[in-house]
């Protein structure tokens, strides 16, 4: 029986390679979650930056940072030699995350971003007066 | 080389099973995994009977069938029921069953888990079931919203049965997740390497990532709303600085990945059988293992689309509705690849081929009605109303029932080695396809007429008095359809027709036995030549059979499988596994009686149970290991592999590190909980802090330092083969973890506000209690590896459970050290 080995890039690269970018996206969606109900709750759209909300600048920051991220996992995994399935494939879900991080990020550029906020407020006061 | 016929004989008799009553000390894959998928079918089937009476109730308005109480336990626990204790767990049976085969492996990696698992399953499973008997049964839907379920408005003991039973029940969830992920990455066939790794296996492999990551929110979430109805501990309570929603996220972190957790499995059947029946291999192979991965991700940031009526900003909704838009984009790019798939072959139109085209045809319009829902308008509209159930059973029923029906039919001649009868079920399939679209396709339209959910009378003159009566006409000729289909499968498994070897001329291992298989699946493990083995080598079965493989005719009467490497599938090692043991089932019941005493609040016996099922363990972990350095196994072909014991990739320090991303993800969603409540819930921030000095805290985060050092110590001491320095320094691991488990709660306890007082003392007492039990164990972990040196199981070489050890220490030191923060960093800038 051949005991011939298929070429091993490693088990780091492979973590890195297929689930890396979309690790990325994950951040950039919990940074955008929970910093969008972070500032909302202390206020911070209020403060104007440039003559914008400066929790709209905070957000689009954080936004614009995870996609340099995923630009440079991208240019790197580019440069992966060519054969066996992982550089194809991080290829692919590295594009795909990209793709997931400006797809899910962008409203952060078209809405105001706590709209809605009183609304869940008032929602609040009315729980609060339950007795449990 | 040794005879096939003595060669089948001898591993026989190393791999024998008892019989009769004794058989359930049984560990093997083969009885286990058959075991969860019979249990699950028999809860299947209880939970059809109860969406019967469902349907009879909502049959005519004004209906005095059900009262409203008993409507509430029948609905909640039919989805209770279908999610937790029939799709999992059948699942579960289906990957245990099959992975073994399809990696060309003879077992699982952790066959022992495997059992412990089915146990816990059943023994929930069985709580659950009682409870029902006795109408006690849970009343407050699957998802156990909060404060409806609180204390308060639920008093009796029924939420308490979902909470603790469910717990029970997910034991066996994050059992077998470890052991697919194990299974799947270090224990394949030579040469199988990830890029000829079978789709299945894919699959599962990601759904076994989402479990271990998707059920501890849930787990966390079901724990601290126990202890607010036994303890008045107020996470959940508005008016005492909790959020009821706070359940809504923990369940939803849960449950939205739950969806994708049942399909992908689902969606891996598919994939498996269609390119059987189109005679080719899959179109997309590269573009199919993408979306795999993909959607393991994506699902992971929908769960707010649940949530979307609850008042939330909108920008937050925007986010979550986009995410859930955009998960139907790798849905879709495999649902294009089987079609075309299907267009390009030249499909065979068998009975589990009658059953994927009808999942094609479900599933698609459960996911477009799924696309409509993620918009936040038409959500606002359809929240709550039937439309809603609709579109849930079309995407449950379409993408996961109906791929598994097919994947019964399809495995059926292997576990068996019978056909199934000619007719019956093809009259079966068309009487539940047409069953079930008259039933919920009508339903869509009594959602949009305005009709909730969850409510078992109606009065008439709504408009929905004929589209009820229509989906239950459509519900119990489904139900005929499945009764049909029990008639067939058992009156089959005794008098079907004896099936060929390969029925379907399929490409995958499994198949290369004769069927039903012997416990050893293969007589010796064959080199795996491309993506669909027995097409491109259809004597690969024989070969295996006749020895040709390797682990044929290794010299040690023990029960052996090769370990590889997770990526090329090179073999490596050879995992030793054991024998049947009653240790899984007497643990499974010594952590009942600790279910069994929180649930009938008999509190003292709680602890016996616990310690009881320590002792267990520790037995169990004590039966493994080797006093002596073992030499190489010859394991063929002139190939030498050293046994599991010493090498890095051995399963036990596998098996931990992945129950450790289960575990860190508990402690993740723990500390969400806090930060979430003390920055949205009402009452905060709380009337009182923590009060206390820096000393004590100090001293206990130094504690952690030290037996994590300690335990390092130990480690490298034994590399060098200084078996005295190794004691001495798990000695001080042991007083050092000894020294943690006291000061952790001297520096909080004195000084802590009453848990019952606000959410923040709960959460303080919630966090210290989940440190304090991870140094308790620690001393477990040291006193264990010191023992087990102290009686000659660890040298240079078998290093595997002191690394073992050090692993949990690591985890410990790291989060009791984020903990220590967390507890006491905002108390001292607060004061």
């Amino acid at each position: 029986m051949s005991m011939q080995c298929d070429t091993n890039p490693g088990v780091r690269r492979w973590l890195l390679g297929t689930t890396g970018g979309l690790l990325v996206w994950a951040s950039s969606f919990v940074v955008l979650y929970g910093g969008h109900a972070l500032g909302c709750e202390a206020g911070w759209q209020a403060r104007l930056l440039a003559g914008t909300s400066g929790l709209t600048v905070a957000l689009v920051a954080a936004w614009a940072a995870h996609l340099l991220a995923l630009a440079a996992l991208l240019w790197w995994v580019m440069r992966w030699p060519a054969t066996g399935l992982l550089a194809p494939l991080s290829r692919t879900l590295t594009v795909v995350a990209i793709a997931a991080t400006v797809w899910t990020g962008w409203p952060v550029l078209a809405l105001p971003p706590c709209a809605g906020q009183q609304m869940a407020g008032t929602l609040h006061e009315e729980t609060a007066c339950s007795r449990t | 080389m040794t005879h096939p016929v003595a060669l089948h004989h001898r591993l026989q008799r190393i791999w024998h099973n008892p019989s009769g009553w004794r058989s359930l000390s049984a560990v093997n894959h083969n009885i286990v995994g058959r075991r969860f998928i019979a249990t699950a079918l028999v809860f299947f089937f209880i939970g059809g009977v109860l969406a019967m009476l469902i349907r009879a109730q909502l049959a005519t308005p004004d209906s005095a069938f059900l009262d409203d109480a008993l409507y509430a336990q029948v609905f909640t626990m039919h989805g209770t029921i279908m999610m937790f204790l029939f799709a999992i767990p059948l699942i579960e049976g289906f990957a245990i069953y099959l992975l073994p085969k399809m990696l060309g492996a003879r077992d699982l990696a952790y066959p022992r888990l495997g059992a412990f698992g089915y146990w816990c399953y059943l023994l929930g499973g069985l709580i659950l079931l009682g409870a029902l008997a006795a109408g006690i049964a849970p009343d407050g839907g699957w998802f156990m919203y909060t404060p409806l379920s609180n204390a308060v408005h639920t008093p009796g003991v029924n939420a308490d049965v979902w909470l603790l039973g469910i717990t029970f029940v997910e034991i066996s969830a994050i059992a077998a997740a470890v052991e697919i992920m194990v299974t799947i990455l270090t224990m394949r066939a030579p040469g199988m390497s990830l890029a000829k790794m079978p789709l299945f296996a894919w699959y599962m492999l990601v759904t076994a990532g989402m479990m271990l990551v998707g059920f501890p929110p849930l787990i966390l979430g079901s724990l601290i709303l126990e202890l607010e109805r036994a303890a008045g501990w107020p996470f959940f309570d508005a008016a005492r600085g909790g959020d009821p929603l706070l359940w809504q996220h923990l369940f939803w972190l849960f449950g939205h990945p739950e969806v994708y957790i049942i399909f992908l499995p689902a969606a891996g059947i598919v994939s498996t059988l269609i390119p059987t029946f189109a005679r080719r291999p899959l179109v997309g192979h590269h573009g199919v293992l993408a979306s795999i991965v993909a959607m393991g991700f994506i699902s992971f940031g929908l769960w707010v689309h649940h949530m979307f009526t609850v008042g939330i900003p909108h920008l937050a909704l925007v986010f979550f509705s986009a995410a859930s838009m955009l998960v139907a984009i790798p849905t879709a790019v495999q649902m294009f690849a089987w079609i075309a798939t299907l267009w390009h072959g030249r499909p065979k139109l068998a009975l589990p081929m009658l059953w994927l085209l009808g999942f094609l045809v479900v599933f698609v319009c459960g996911g477009l009605t799924g696309v409509m829902l993620a918009l936040v308008p038409f959500n606002w509209q359809a929240h709550d109303t039937h439309f809603v159930v609709a579109h849930l059973h079309y995407v449950l029923v379409g993408g996961f029932l109906f791929p598994f029906m097919a994947g019964i039919y399809y495995w059926f001649p292997h576990l068996f080695g019978r056909q199934t009868l000619p007719r019956l079920g093809t009259w079966a399939f068309w009487l539940i396809f047409v069953g079930f679209n008259v039933t919920f396709f009508v339903m869509h339209l009594t959602g949009l007429l305005g009709m909730p959910r969850r409510v078992g009378s109606y009065v008439t003159g709504m408009g929905w008095d004929w589209p009820n009566l229509v989906s239950s006409l459509g519900g119990f000729v489904m139900s005929i359809g499945f009764f049909l289909l029990l008639i067939d499968l058992i009156v089959s498994a005794y008098l079907g027709r004896i099936a060929p070897q390969n029925p379907w001329r399929a490409f995958t291992l499994e198949w290369a036995m004769p069927t039903p298989p012997a416990f050893y699946n293969f007589a010796s493990q064959p080199r795996v030549p491309g993506r669909e083995p027995l097409w491109t080598e259809p004597d690969l079965g024989a070969q295996a059979a006749a020895g040709t493989g390797l682990l044929a005719g290794t010299a040690d009467d023990e029960q052996q499988s090769l370990g590889c490497d997770p990526i090329t599938g090179e073999p490596t090692h050879v995992v030793r596994l054991p024998r049947p043991s009653w240790l899984p089932l007497q643990a499974a019941l010594a952590v009942g009686v600790v279910f069994m005493a929180l649930l009938t609040k008999t509190y003292w016996l709680a602890p016996v149970g616990a310690v009881l099922a320590l002792a267990l363990f520790w037995r169990w972990a004590w039966s493994i290991g080797l006093t002596h350095d073992p030499a190489p196994v010859q394991a063929g072909h002139g190939v030498a592999l050293p046994v599991h014991d010493v090498v890095e990739r051995a399963p036990g320090r596998a098996g931990l590190m992945w129950t450790l991303v289960a575990n860190g993800t508990f402690f993740v969603s723990l500390l969400f909980g806090y930060a979430y409540l003390a920055t949205v819930a009402p009452g905060w921030p709380p009337p009182n802090l923590l009060q206390g000095g820096w000393a004590l805290p100090l001293a206990g985060g130094l504690a952690l330092l030290a037996a994590c050092g300690a335990m390092r110590w130990a480690v490298r001491a034994n590399a060098r083969g200084d078996a005295p320095g190794r004691q001495r320094a798990l000695a001080l691991a042991l007083a050092a973890a000894l020294a943690a488990t006291v000061l952790l709660p001297a520096g909080v306890l004195p000084g802590m506000p009453s848990p019952r007082e606000h959410a923040y003392g709960a959460m303080l007492a919630f966090g210290l209690a989940y440190g304090v039990v991870h140094t308790a164990l620690g001393i477990v972990f040291a006193a264990y590896a010191w023992a087990r040196g102290r009686a000659g199981f660890l040298s240079a070489q078998r290093q595997v459970e002191l690394q073992t050890a050090r692993l949990w220490w690591d985890y410990t030191a790291v989060t009791g050290l984020v903990l220590l923060l967390a507890l006491h960093l905002p108390a001292g800038l607060g004061r």
